[in-house]
């Protein structure tokens, strides 16, 4: 996948856990850690909505497009 | 909320983590979709299906049990001698009646097979997730059962049929045997069972069609 959901750094940045993400955005840590591995195909706009109340930023600060190849992560 | 499938970790996923890595990191941890649980009630009718499909398993191993001393019996009439009790067999050809307890063996057989695949399913109903590929390809395995099962029986029936048709002189119409094989009705047929054939193209359909509703659901599982 070549769009990756950066949970690493915000939640660095928030200094908050992503079990205490799940907790307040009301997703399962089964379904954050699918998002947060680039396992996921897709993504509703109300996760969307969620993770960017929660974490206070816009989605552009959550999505990051890498055009390589490799899909190491 | 957004998600309407509450889902928790398996079991088996528990147990990889030691209970202080908790906190950190799912990096590393592989998702295999069929650890997913699922938690949300079983419905009762997939719990009375469960039952029922339990008790027919039971009752098809009785009935292939009968089948299989009822076979034993038309060999050892065959082969070795008549048994006391069992006269009324004498009209009847030799392998006319093993061949014919050859099906009925066959018969129960392929009605343990398929309740097999079909308490698998009815499992998976159970944990409330039905629409996973396994179920696809065990739709798939039951429509094969029962197509391959029903091309043996019919060719077996046949033989039976051309066996009986070469005898001018045998007479079933006042015989038991004739009434139960349908042999009576004196036509010359190949005995093939429309029933179970257009039963086999249902299934061959629903089995496609269960294959792209489960990948859609894998694909729904991937969504976040």
């Amino acid at each position: 996948m070549a769009i990756r959901v950066n949970l690493d750094m915000i939640l660095l940045e928030k200094k908050m856990s992503l079990t205490e993400l799940a907790e307040r955005v009301g997703i399962t840590l089964a379904n954050l850690s699918i998002l947060k591995t680039g396992k996921a195909r897709a993504m509703r706009f109300t996760t969307l909505e969620a993770l960017c109340r929660e974490l206070e930023c816009q989605p552009a600060d959550l999505l990051i497009y890498e055009p390589d190849e490799d899909e190491a992560e | 909320m957004s998600n309407p499938m509450h889902i928790n970790y398996g079991r088996a996923l528990m147990s990889k983590k030691s209970k202080d890595m908790m906190d950190h990191d799912y990096d590393d941890f592989d998702l295999e979709m069929d650890e997913i649980e699922l938690d949300g009630q079983p419905l009762r009718s997939a719990m009375a299906l469960d039952i029922f499909l339990s008790f027919m398993s039971i009752l098809a191993w009785v009935w292939l049990a009968l089948m299989v001393v009822g076979m034993g019996i038309a060999l050892y009439i065959t082969m070795i001698g008549m048994i006391p009790g069992f006269e009324k067999l004498a009209d009847i050809p030799d392998n006319v009646i093993t061949i014919w307890t050859g099906v009925k063996v066959i018969g129960a057989i392929i009605a343990i097979l398929v309740l097999q695949e079909l308490r698998k399913i009815s499992k998976t109903l159970l944990r409330g997730d039905p629409f996973v590929p396994r179920n696809a390809s065990r739709l798939r395995r039951i429509w094969m059962t029962v197509a391959i099962g029903e091309a043996v029986r019919t060719a077996l029936m046949f033989m039976v049929m051309l066996y009986v048709w070469k005898l001018d002189d045998l007479n079933f119409a006042n015989s038991w045997f004739g009434d139960i094989t349908g042999l009576n009705s004196g036509s010359k047929e190949i005995p093939l069972r429309w029933e179970v054939w257009s039963m086999v193209l249902i299934l061959i359909v629903l089995a496609q069609v269960f294959r792209q509703g489960a990948a859609m659901r894998e694909q729904e599982k991937l969504t976040v």
